[in-house]
């Protein structure tokens, strides 16, 4: 049995939720795909390891950063069945480019690195819904850092 | 959005007592082993007075044990005095921008302070931004240290960074700004200043 663990951060602005890590055979697998999903999103450029460097992802022989998978404190803590029973999340370096104005008009007036992580959300939950279809998740992005990357990047898919 | 918790404050004051009683009882029974003082004069009225000279009669037998667990006693009331004394953990590193049914989005400082360095370097006569923010009840406190060109005009130059960092903070992030101090130098800023 290999299963794979996630790390995350004891401090956060979330920290009511309780690192209860999720292991499964898959979770590596899952975790890589939304690593993949998340980078895929224009105007990120990468996937940070949270302030402590601890937003990883441990699988056998690999590392996924800035994915963490745990369990939803709320399904351990309440039998009501609405909870989710899981949290995703996804810690995002968005290009810098990303706050100048060109592209802040392209948002339909909400703020920029919002619409971005709402972006980042989407993708994460349609990858989600393909791989784990029974299950209820939580999705949360934490915009970690602003990088200056090249046009090419803004893409987002590496 | 920062706001001081009941619990944590009742907490706070119940340690404080409690190291506060630990390190008096530990100080008392030191001094009582040591036959500094007797139980008559920390037993006003013959209250605990049994009990002190329980204590003071340590001194015949096992005084060095009895020593030591006192000594042991008001440390551990003195180090829980202190720390309950130290400033509280520091404001989460991140800002919560968004919370839903589908989870959180959040902000990490260090991006918010990148914006606000972005937005000042817009601006004809701005050199160099450092800014440091906090957050309030209010929303969020930015307070930009700038450095100038020595041709720049500070007043006007100051007044429009407060604005555009104001403004691209709430429309980038969505983040309430409640206030944008700015200090203006021409000089160029220290490097040696740690900004959280």
């Amino acid at each position: 049995m290999h299963g794979a663990v996630s790390s995350q951060e004891a401090q956060g602005a979330d920290a009511t939720h309780a690192p209860g890590a999720v292991s499964r055979d898959d979770n590596n697998d899952v975790a890589l795909a939304l690593a993949l999903a998340a980078r895929a999103v224009e105007y990120v450029v990468d996937l940070g390891a949270g302030r402590y460097g601890a937003s990883v992802t441990y699988g056998p022989g690999q590392r996924i950063t800035g994915i963490v998978l745990r369990r939803s404190a709320q399904s351990e803590d309440s039998a009501e069945s609405a909870a989710p029973a899981f949290v995703a999340e996804a810690h995002i370096v968005v290009a810098a480019a990303a706050v100048s104005s060109v592209v802040a008009s392209d948002t339909d007036g909400s703020p920029v690195l919002l619409w971005i992580a709402n972006e980042a959300r989407r993708a994460l939950a349609a990858t989600l819904q393909r791989l784990r279809p029974n299950e209820k998740w939580d999705i949360d992005i934490t915009i970690d850092d602003l990088r200056d990357g090249d046009a090419g990047a803004l893409s987002g898919a590496q | 959005m920062a706001r001081a918790n009941p619990i944590n404050a009742f907490n706070r004051i119940l340690l404080l007592v409690l190291g506060a009683l630990a390190l008096v009882a530990g100080v008392i029974a030191l001094l009582l082993v040591t036959q500094v003082i007797h139980p008559a004069d920390v037993s006003p009225g013959g209250v605990l007075k049994d009990f002190w000279q329980g204590i003071a009669n340590l001194s015949d037998g096992s005084a060095i044990p009895a020593v030591i667990i006192s000594i042991l006693l008001a440390l551990a009331g003195l180090v829980l005095i202190v720390i309950e004394l130290l400033p509280g953990p520091r404001e989460a590193p991140t800002y919560v921008v968004r919370k839903d049914g589908l989870g959180t989005v959040t902000v990490a400082r260090k991006s918010v302070r990148q914006v606000v360095q972005y937005e000042a370097a817009q601006i004809a006569g701005v050199r160099e931004v450092r800014p440091e923010v906090r957050n309030g009840a209010d929303g969020i406190h930015i307070v930009a240290h700038a450095s100038l060109t020595p041709d720049a005009v500070a007043p006007t130059v100051g007044e429009q960074l407060q604005l555009s960092i104001k403004e691209a903070v709430q429309r980038h992030i969505g983040l309430p700004v409640a206030e944008v101090q700015v200090h203006t130098q021409v000089e160029a800023l220290d490097t040696t200043r740690r900004v959280r």
